[in-house]
């Protein structure tokens, strides 16, 4: 073997991947907004719901790539250049993240049958009622509504044309909402351990 | 009872191939009063004779070493080996080693496992041949893994730790990681405690067995290193204990001895280079072991660091193939006209490099006045540079300061401070003042002369010895205004201090790797000594006065 610091590299290797993460979270915010658990055994996750239907989610690698080639100067190899390819592997990372996450939502929404399949149009106001009326929703103690998080992409910030919805979609929100607030109420009170 | 260095010789042996614990079992022979004529620890067999040696009454014997590490020669193995043993019996020793034509050999098998019943009826059979006055061999032995163990026990005994704590620091020591480099300070602390120096009424018998029983245990700790295929650290391992068992060569017959365990470090640097070209590493180039973005920080350092095993070859003037060679003085260029000073530290490798650069022919004057330039602004925060971190601080410290982790360094180097003073200036200048480069001294004078110049004065004997030296010596510190350059000439051809070192001339390379690797004994006077050992200058003193 040729010299080297394994205390030095092993540090500056952990130091790069929490750079990668952090940008990763920059580059797609979705990423950036998952709270993150830490498995320490086993190949695959497996969540058991209420009605004893189990759905398992494989463990799936996310590789990124780039080429830095042997004739590069290490004049040039400096603290910019090794920040632009963490860049480059950050961006890659995201992307690949995003499109597993999201694959994995679109399985898991397709089987209990809430798509909402709005067939290539932009998203507008009737689209997004529909989908959240699809959609379980949760409430603070005081009933105020936990508005969800919308990912995507530009016309999702498009749904408003004005830039604030219009009367006639508060309206049909707050219809939605009321009997959303109904069901969790009751979901909420169903949690009692009987006898 | 079996003892802790028992159990460490058996663990260590029943981990070595043949060519690995060539080198010890050589040691072994040494400590034992042999006299070694021949050893072919990197050539292929030669006669089926690995090791030719003389024992202490002057017997001729022939060995042939065979790597069954934890393991056996079964009769399969043996019917495969039996062409070679024959050839160890049947062929007689080069003329060279015999005293006469007919001076008969024994002739010894030996293995680091154990062999089967069976094999050793064919190894009978074979020896059957020595009864015959024509055959080669007069007898035919074999030494086995026990044997082994029972001799390195007895001569790794006597020199073994008698301490809780220094058996303590061998084994710590050995738990290492391969892949790191030892600290020299813990190796010295280690070797010192095996075989502390020699007070003046230490009888040359003592010294001697003192010695080789140190090369032995030095051979013997390098396992971990061995292990990982370290080539680096290993011939820093080899070069501070050769370093180390100077101080007890008194005599040309030991300070031979210890020229021939420094060689082994001279192979380890072979080693590095054979594998860094075919690897087809480049100092100047982008090169990663595993993760090229891990290793951002080490790149420079690791190129600094194999070109010093290339200078160190290149100055010890080891035959190498032609094509090892010029990749040796390749990369020792490449280290010298683009050098990565990173502390102090750096400064005396830098000036290994440099000699070996001249010695391939290069002509590198210039850069060596740049570097002064560049040390000298560092040192006064002139030219966007910041000054270096004084030479008892080593890489990894360094970077812990740059980066600001300071559970990763020394503490000492976050309270350090290191503006204005610096060691190695003197000697830099002198070298270019031996060199003639009376323009280059001129221009950098005034700026030389704002630096505080330090320097540790401490005994002579000290200086082979890695460990810090507390309770003696001094620190000096020098201040110039001006001085004429006859005198700066005369003081370049002045080896007062270094003339402790005049009894291992023949080893001149060996005390520069050593203060490439231990930068804080590469004193003014040790590295004038060297450049007159290494570097012999074009112009005579009155030439440069005039």
């Amino acid at each position: 073997m040729l010299p080297t610091f394994p205390k030095v590299t092993e540090l500056r290797s952990e130091n790069n991947m929490l750079v990668i993460k952090q940008l990763a979270g920059q580059f797609s915010p979705m990423v950036g907004m998952i709270a993150r658990n830490v498995q320490f055994e086993g190949e695959a996750h497996q969540i058991t719901r209420e009605d004893n239907i189990a759905d398992e989610t494989p463990m799936a690698a996310v590789s990124a790539e780039i080429e830095i080639s042997r004739s590069m100067p290490l004049a040039e190899f400096n603290e910019e250049a090794l920040e632009q390819r963490l860049a480059a592997l950050a961006e890659q990372m995201a992307k690949g993240m995003t499109e597993q996450f999201c694959g994995q939502i679109q399985r898991v929404t397709a089987k209990v049958g809430n798509v909402v399949d709005g067939g290539g149009r932009p998203m507008d106001e009737d689209m997004l009622l529909a989908t959240y009326e699809k959609m379980e929703h949760s409430f603070d103690a005081e009933g105020r509504w936990r508005a969800p998080t919308i990912f995507g992409g530009s016309t999702v910030s498009n749904i408003f044309p004005d830039g604030t919805p219009s009367a006639a979609f508060n309206e049909k929100l707050g219809s939605i909402l009321e009997r959303k607030r109904d069901d969790f109420r009751r979901r909420e009170a169903d949690r009692v351990l009987a006898g | 009872m079996i003892s802790v260095v028992e159990r460490l010789i058996e663990s260590w042996l029943d981990s070595q191939t043949e060519r690995r614990y060539q080198p010890t079992f050589i040691q072994l022979l040494i400590s034992e009063g042999w006299s070694v004529l021949h050893n072919t620890r990197h050539s292929p067999i030669e006669l089926g004779k690995d090791v030719i040696a003389r024992d202490p009454q002057g017997v001729l014997h022939c060995f042939q070493l065979k790597g069954n590490p934890g393991g056996r020669v079964t009769k399969s193995e043996a019917q495969t080996l039996l062409p070679q043993v024959l050839e160890l019996i049947e062929l007689p020793a080069p003329s060279l080693y015999r005293q006469d034509a007919n001076e008969r050999h024994v002739a010894v098998f030996v293995t680091n496992g154990t062999i089967d019943e069976e094999a050793m009826v064919l190894f009978e059979a074979a020896a059957a041949r020595t009864a015959k006055t024509v055959c080669p061999a007069s007898r035919f032995e074999v030494i086995t893994r026990g044997h082994l163990v029972a001799r390195l026990a007895k001569v790794a005994g006597a020199v073994w730790p008698s301490t809780v704590e220094g058996t303590r620091q061998i084994l710590n020591f050995m738990a290492e990681d391969g892949r790191t480099t030892p600290d020299p300070k813990r190796l010295s602390e280690i070797l010192e405690a095996t075989a502390p120096g020699p007070d003046a009424s230490a009888s040359r018998p003592a010294r001697s067995a003192h010695l080789s029983s140190l090369l032995l245990i030095a051979e013997i700790i390098k396992a971990p290193w061995y292990a990982a295929a370290n080539h680096y650290a290993l011939q820093v391992m080899t070069i501070v204990a050769s370093v180390h068992a100077l101080r007890f060569a008194q005599d040309a017959q030991s300070r031979a001895a210890v020229g021939a365990y420094a060689a082994l470090a001279l192979d380890h640097c072979r080693d590095l280079i054979q594998e860094a070209r075919a690897q087809r590493f480049e100092p100047d180039k982008v090169w990663a072991e595993r993760d090229t973005l891990g290793e951002f920080d080490v790149m420079w350092e690791r190129g600094r660091l194999v070109g010093d095993a290339a200078a160190t070859l290149l100055l010890s003037g080891r035959d190498l193939d032609p094509e090892d060679r010029d990749y040796a003085v390749q990369l020792v260029e490449k280290t010298v006209l683009t050098p990565m000073l990173w502390g102090l530290a750096a400064v005396p490798a830098y000036i290994l490099r440099y000699w070996a650069a001249c010695r391939a022919g290069d002509e590198v004057t210039g850069s060596l006045a740049v570097a002064l330039g560049a040390l000298i602004d560092a040192t006064l925060e002139q030219g966007g540079r910041s000054p270096l971190p004084a030479s008892y601080y080593g890489f990894v410290d360094v970077w812990a300061l740059n980066a600001g982790l300071r559970h990763m360094a020394d503490d000492t180097i976050f309270e350090d401070n290191f503006v204005g003073r610096a060691m190695y200036l003197r000697a830099m200048l002198q070298l270019l003042a031996r060199r003639g480069d009376k323009l280059a001294c001129t221009r950098i004078w005034p700026d030389f002369s704002k630096v505080v110049h330090e320097e540790p004065e401490l005994p002579d004997e000290r200086f082979f010895d890695a460990n810090l030296v507390r309770g003696a010596g001094k620190l000096s510190t020098f201040i110039f205004r001006s001085k004429d350059w006859a005198q700066l000439v005369r003081e370049s051809q002045d080896l007062t201090g270094g003339l402790f070192l005049e009894p291992h001339k023949d080893l001149a390379w060996l005390i520069a790797a050593y203060v490439a690797i231990v930068p804080y004994r590469a004193w003014t006077g040790v590295l004038m000594w060297l450049d007159h050992q290494l570097a012999p200058s074009p112009y005579s003193p009155s030439q440069l006065a005039a």
